[in-house]
């Protein structure tokens, strides 16, 4: 089947990334050429140390590609002003966020600093997008707590708080179920797909929860050593695509479950 | 943001403090001038005695003015650092860009005995003085801006700061050795802090540069805020981080170094009132945070001037000894209570 370019809202043409160092340059992987489309929901897959994480810093532009380049839509991202990027990709990183006494509903409200005014007043549309986007997260009732008081899977549903208040068409998203139980990360999991299906939101994240990854997702990016590749489920499949992602001593695809499962002895 | 009826009541009450205090610290003295009389003699009224309108507006009322704008100044100036670095223990002192004002202080007046030549009549003209430490302050934050830029790990820069102070106080002793023993006075007289023997043309002077620095504030409130969830996040909401960094650094270095200059080194101020606010306030918002920093700093600043003084005494302490023993034990109080601390 071929693939409908019309609606790429990002894509990347022989992007190579890594971390620039003093004197050396460590490329972790290099020509990587997707395109996400709008409305996908796209979870990257790989190994621990294979660059989910640092492909996902650079199509956000929090960090810059050492070769190739990023688009957005037509443009290239490292040209795009913060201010104007701010209004149509927003994030949920690792990082950890420092100590502060800002409240769940303050934390939120942050997402709203690309609309508001120079000291940051909200105005009544600001409060009904915040209040919007902590009902579909099921936060307001955290609304006064501080944020250092909450669990891990409360601050990860009040960072996509914040991520859709500031109301853009792109949410990238870290490992937001890293630290997670089975449970919670399963609601994380519900709750994007929802994001996807109802406000036809464009969803990327990385994940360790492959088997969870494959099921809601409906485009994978896999990176192995060799290769970066996307597709849907069926067509990755169809390439055995799933097979490089572990060594397959341990892990093995099942192709009837479409699910990883341990090897037997 | 919801609860700003709360913050603007606590900001008032701040306000309302600032001024009391300040009644009560022109009154108090080695003469003491009952409240009645000091209210009458500001609104430009005559006292009982004309010696009180002399005290009042040519030495207590300079006085209060630069405690307040010297308590406030310090005070934001640490908040600001601490934002920015993410790190409770930034300040103007631990980053040694008071440290820098010194040394370029040290560098003018031990200078003059050591080059002699133009240090000489400069060291005795307090504006070289003032451009001195400014220039000091400025450089000292220059070289922690531009570690700044090759470090991301705050902790190290904070370690660098250190640094930057350990050597500046070397390079003081070095230059103290080869001075002669009135220049020595001299520096060390300054090095003591002292809010008193500014001329109102100074107190001019001293309020259109602390103007100019806290006008820088305007531009940097959702800035700071969004800097509440780490530079990454920042960024992502549409803040222009080097920019931001830039205006913070610029503000901090032009309030230390004008704050230093006209009143010498004080300690303290810049680390603990943010703190001591945060525990009171409990909010991060630096909407509220900078309006309510700067009027503890100058709560804090008019009382350690109050008991420096003596009162009923001849004696005047050191401002900068009075507020580091005071403070100390407050804030080591304060978190030992409350076990952690917060930007």
């Amino acid at each position: 089947m071929e693939k409908d370019h019309s609606n790429v809202i990002i894509s990347t043409k022989d992007l190579g990334i890594g971390y620039q160092g003093k004197k050396k340059m460590t490329l972790i992987q290099r020509k990587i050429n997707i395109e996400i489309c709008q409305g996908d929901f796209m979870v990257v897959l790989g190994r621990n140390g294979i660059g989910k994480s640092t492909f996902l810093r650079t199509i956000t532009k929090v960090q810059p590609p050492l070769e190739g380049a990023v688009f957005l839509g037509q443009k290239e991202l490292q040209a795009i002003d913060d201010r104007i990027l701010s209004k149509k990709m927003s994030i949920v990183l690792t990082d950890r966020i420092p100590d502060s006494q800002l409240t769940v509903f303050e934390l939120v409200a942050l997402g709203r600093q690309p609309y508001t005014n120079w000291v940051g007043k909200l105005t009544s549309e600001d409060y009904q997008k915040i209040t919007w986007a902590m009902k579909e997260t099921d936060t307001q009732a955290l609304s006064n707590c501080h944020f250092y008081e909450l669990s891990d899977g409360q601050l990860q549903r009040v960072l996509i708080a914040r991520a859709l208040a500031q109301d853009t068409e792109i949410i990238v998203l870290d490992e937001p179920t890293a630290h997670l139980d089975l449970h919670h990360t399963i609601k994380i999991f519900q709750l994007l797909e929802r994001l996807v299906r109802e406000m036809k939101k464009t969803i990327i994240l990385s994940s360790h929860q492959v088997n969870l990854a494959i099921r809601y997702a409906n485009n994978i990016i896999l990176m192995t050593n060799n290769r970066v590749i996307s597709g849907s489920r069926a067509s990755l499949q169809e390439d055995q695509a799933f097979d490089d992602l572990f060594p397959s001593e341990i892990l093995n695809f099942d192709r009837t479950i479409e699910q990883f499962v341990v090897q037997k002895k | 943001m919801i609860l700003q009826k709360k913050y603007s009541q606590q900001l008032i009450g701040m306000l309302l403090l600032v001024v009391i205090l300040t009644l009560v610290s022109i009154s108090l003295g080695s003469v003491s001038i009952p409240i009645s009389e000091v209210i009458d003699i500001l609104l430009g009224g005559q006292s009982s005695k004309s010696s009180w309108d002399f005290i009042i507006i040519h030495f207590r009322l300079p006085k209060a003015i630069t405690a307040m704008l010297a308590g406030s100044g310090l005070a934001i100036c640490g908040l600001l650092m601490q934002t920015l670095f993410r790190n409770p223990l930034a300040g103007p002192f631990v980053l040694g860009i008071s440290s820098g004002a010194s040394l370029g202080v040290a560098l003018l007046i031990l200078g003059a005995s050591i080059f002699g030549g133009v240090f000489t009549s400069l060291a005795l003209s307090k504006w070289a003085v003032v451009v001195a430490s400014s220039f000091g302050a400025l450089l000292v934050l220059l070289a922690v801006l531009l570690t700044a830029h090759k470090i991301r790990n705050t902790m190290s820069i904070l370690i660098i700061g250190l640094m930057f102070g350990t050597v500046t106080a070397a390079i003081i002793s070095v230059l103290t050795f080869f001075s002669d023993a009135q220049q020595i006075q001299q520096y060390l007289f300054w090095s003591f802090g002292s809010l008193g023997n500014l001329s109102w043309n100074e107190i001019g002077a001293f309020t259109i540069i602390y103007g100019f620095g806290i006008s820088g504030l305007l531009f940097i409130f959702k800035p700071l805020n969004a800097l509440l969830l780490g530079e990454n996040y920042a960024k992502s909401m549409g803040i222009h981080i080097v920019r931001s960094r830039n205006i913070i650094l610029l503000t901090t270095s032009l309030l230390t170094g004008v704050i230093t200059a006209f009143t010498g080194p004080i300690a303290f101020v810049g680390l603990a009132v943010p703190h001591i606010t945060k525990l009171i306030f409990k909010t991060s918002n630096h909407i509220v945070l900078v309006p309510a920093v700067g009027l503890l700093g100058s709560v804090v600043l008019l009382i350690c001037d109050m008991i420096a003084q003596l009162p009923m005494s001849e004696f005047t302490l050191p401002i900068n000894a009075v507020t580091s023993l005071l403070g100390a034990p407050v804030v080591i109080w304060l978190l030992v209570r409350k076990k952690k601390v917060y930007l």
